[in-house]
């Protein structure tokens, strides 16, 4: 199946790159569709936690987009309670087929580090962020504290 | 059992065959039986051998003609005089390939043959794909140069039903017959699919052109079976002359699709299917006033319509008729028309008339309200019932989230086969039964079910007790009771 050959060899790749931002892949060996890594930002109020992220792609990938969900909870504009995200980059009407796995999750990286308020899945959380800046970095960062996963020591 | 028929039939074929070849002398029938025809018209049939070169096949055909073995003749193939060193096997001849020959008349100003000898064109078109200068550029050793030759590739409808690479011919435009000599080698793909770019000398006797220039027409065939009718080429299907991985699986394939975008984007072929059979699930072709219902490069390039749609073929039989009901379906709707609402049925139908009433002529009968798509009625539409709202909503996701999107009118509940299917599929068995055995009753739209009798219907319903017509699905009339009262 082109899907197995493509992720098998981006998962090649991106473990070979290891990036700093997106630590410890897994991946099922039964069904390559399925990621699970831990998101790793640097920007405060997200930088003292880690992020368990799932990525499902489905069977039509790459001309279907892979589909993102948070499995820990964050306090953040773009990702809903459900752990929903609204990543323009893989978006039905935005996907490219030729765009790739590590490509997406930079730009989560970016969008986690920099929340985009005009754009929020959780409009109450956008409010705050734009109206009332230190009030949305000490909220953000009690639930990292008490929500996210370790970090990872190296 | 199995075994047996197996043996007979392989006995049948093998007989079949040497009676279509001629059987006869095992000399004749060693060969590659290929047909020989000469500037008058005639036709031969004569057995040649591989391991030749032209010079054995003149000797061949001119024993065959009983004409002396020193007569100058020139052999005429794809457009190319073959030099007599050309060997058989080099040329991409098959069972049933036609060879011209031509007799070098000496004094004759009508044959503009200049002596000049080639050899064959699939041995030395250098690929379409090559341009400018680095056409002419020779190549490092003998591996490139035989990566730099020119394949084609087709889809033969039959036998094979598939991709197929396919052999480059050329006839006279004038008289349609193959003895044209090339004056000049196309350079480009719009060279042989653009008609009247290249030209030629026609050497046959009977030609309106012979003995000044023509133009020459190239065709393609199947080059993998014998007497393949012309064939259209998949222009698009390319070789990987630059080793450029598939921009979806990221594997160097050969061949593979170059897409019409000026970026050429590259798949290969196998995610080329996945991709046009992800977008068909999904009804994202679009229909493009001269294309047809066609895909852009998948990239999203502008200006990257497939404008050839036989490509499509590539996705297979079952598919391709999908693809081709979509696109008369797409037509349909964008045409102003509608689709039968009746299960099994979808006809597409363009009105005439603005008429809220829509017979389905040419399908089952069924007359249906242009407006809800439910069985006509007379009065306003009614508000669906809850039930029939999420059918409808399942049915449309089992479409696809973005055809929900493209068009969000009522119509959407009879966007086709897939959508009329899945909703019947998730209504209950004896809803669909309903639907599809029953008509409504054209006041109170109680579900009527005619057991025989005349096309009088009188409703059931005890408040409504309405006169229609079971043909018109309207009040019945003393032109009903005329035409068609007992059918």
């Amino acid at each position: 199946m082109a899907a197995t050959r493509r992720l098998q060899k981006e998962l090649q790749d991106i473990r070979k790159a290891g990036p700093k931002s997106f630590r410890d892949i897994q991946v099922d060996e039964q069904n390559i569709l399925q990621w699970q890594g831990l998101l790793v930002p640097d920007s405060p109020p997200y930088a003292k936690g880690a992020f368990r992220i799932d990525i499902q792609f489905p069977a039509e990938y790459p001309f279907k987009p892979p589909r993102i969900a948070f499995k820990t909870r964050i306090y953040h504009p773009n990702v809903d309670e459900k752990g929903q995200v609204c990543l323009p980059i893989v978006s039905a009407e935005n996907w490219k087929p030729a765009t790739k796995t590590d490509q997406v999750i930079q730009a989560l990286v970016s969008l986690i580090n920099q929340p985009e308020p005009d754009h929020p899945l959780r409009g109450d959380l956008a409010e705050e962020y734009v109206k009332d800046r230190k009030k949305f970095m000490k909220n953000a960062e009690d639930f990292t504290k008490k929500y996210s996963e370790k970090r990872p020591s190296d | 059992m199995a075994a047996w028929l197996l043996r007979v039939w392989h006995w049948w074929g093998s007989w079949l065959y040497w009676l279509m070849w001629g059987g006869g002398s095992t000399a004749r029938t060693s060969g590659l039986p290929v047909t020989i025809r000469t500037e008058q018209g005639q036709n031969l049939s004569v057995h040649i051998q591989l391991t030749w070169d032209m010079r054995q096949v003149q000797s061949a055909v001119l024993a065959q003609l009983g004409l002396p073995a020193a007569t100058p003749i020139r052999l005429i193939l794809a457009g190319r005089r073959l030099a007599p060193e050309v060997r058989v096997g080099d040329c991409d001849l098959g069972a049933g390939t036609t060879l011209h020959a031509i007799r070098v008349l000496t004094h004759c100003p009508e044959q503009a043959d200049d002596g000049t000898q080639h050899r064959p064109l699939n041995q030395s078109l250098v690929d379409l794909e090559i341009s400018g200068g680095a056409r002419t550029q020779p190549a490092s050793s003998p591996e490139a140069q035989a990566r730099r030759l020119a394949h084609f590739y087709v889809y033969c409808d039959a036998p094979c039903h598939a991709l197929q690479p396919g052999k480059l011919r050329v006839r006279c435009a004038s008289c349609q017959d193959g003895g044209i000599v090339l004056a000049g080698e196309p350079t480009g793909w719009s060279d042989v699919l653009v008609p009247d770019r290249i030209q030629g000398t026609c050497n046959l006797a009977a030609c309106p052109t012979r003995g000044t220039l023509s133009w020459a027409r190239f065709y393609f065939k199947c080059a993998s079976h014998p007497a393949s009718e012309d064939t259209p080429p998949l222009y698009l299907i390319r070789s990987n002359l630059y080793d450029v991985p598939c921009l979806a699986c990221l594997d160097v394939g050969q061949p593979v699709v170059v897409f019409e975008c000026p970026e050429k984007h590259v798949s290969c072929v196998e995610c080329f299917q996945n991709y046009c059979r992800t977008r068909l699930n999904e009804r994202q072709f679009q229909l493009h006033p001269d294309h047809g219902y066609t895909l852009p490069c998948p990239v999203g390039c502008a200006d990257s319509l497939v404008r050839e749609t036989r490509h499509f073929k590539l996705i297979g039989d079952h598919d391709y008729e999908r693809y081709q009901r979509f696109g008369t379906e797409e037509f349909v709707l964008q045409s102003g028309g509608v689709l039968c609402p009746r299960p099994d049925c979808g006809m597409g139908i363009i009105m005439d008339e603005p008429c809220r009433r829509v017979v389905c002529e040419n399908g089952c009968g069924f007359a249906f309200c242009r407006d809800c798509l439910q069985g006509y009625h007379i009065g306003e539409c009614e508000a669906q019932t809850e039930t029939e709202c999420s059918n409808a909503a399942q049915s449309l996701m089992a479409v696809g989230e973005n055809a929900v999107r493209a068009r969000s009118d009522v119509r959407l509940m009879a966007v086709g086969e897939n959508a009329v299917r899945a909703r019947w599929v998730n209504a209950d068995p004896s809803s669909l039964a309903i639907q599809l055995t029953t008509k409504p009753c054209p006041k109170c739209r109680t579900p009527t079910e005619r057991s025989g009798g005349c096309m009088h219907m009188v409703c059931t319903k005890a408040a409504c007790g309405f006169h229609w017509c079971w043909i018109c699905q309207t009040e019945w009339t003393r032109d009903c009771m005329a035409s068609h009262w007992f059918g």
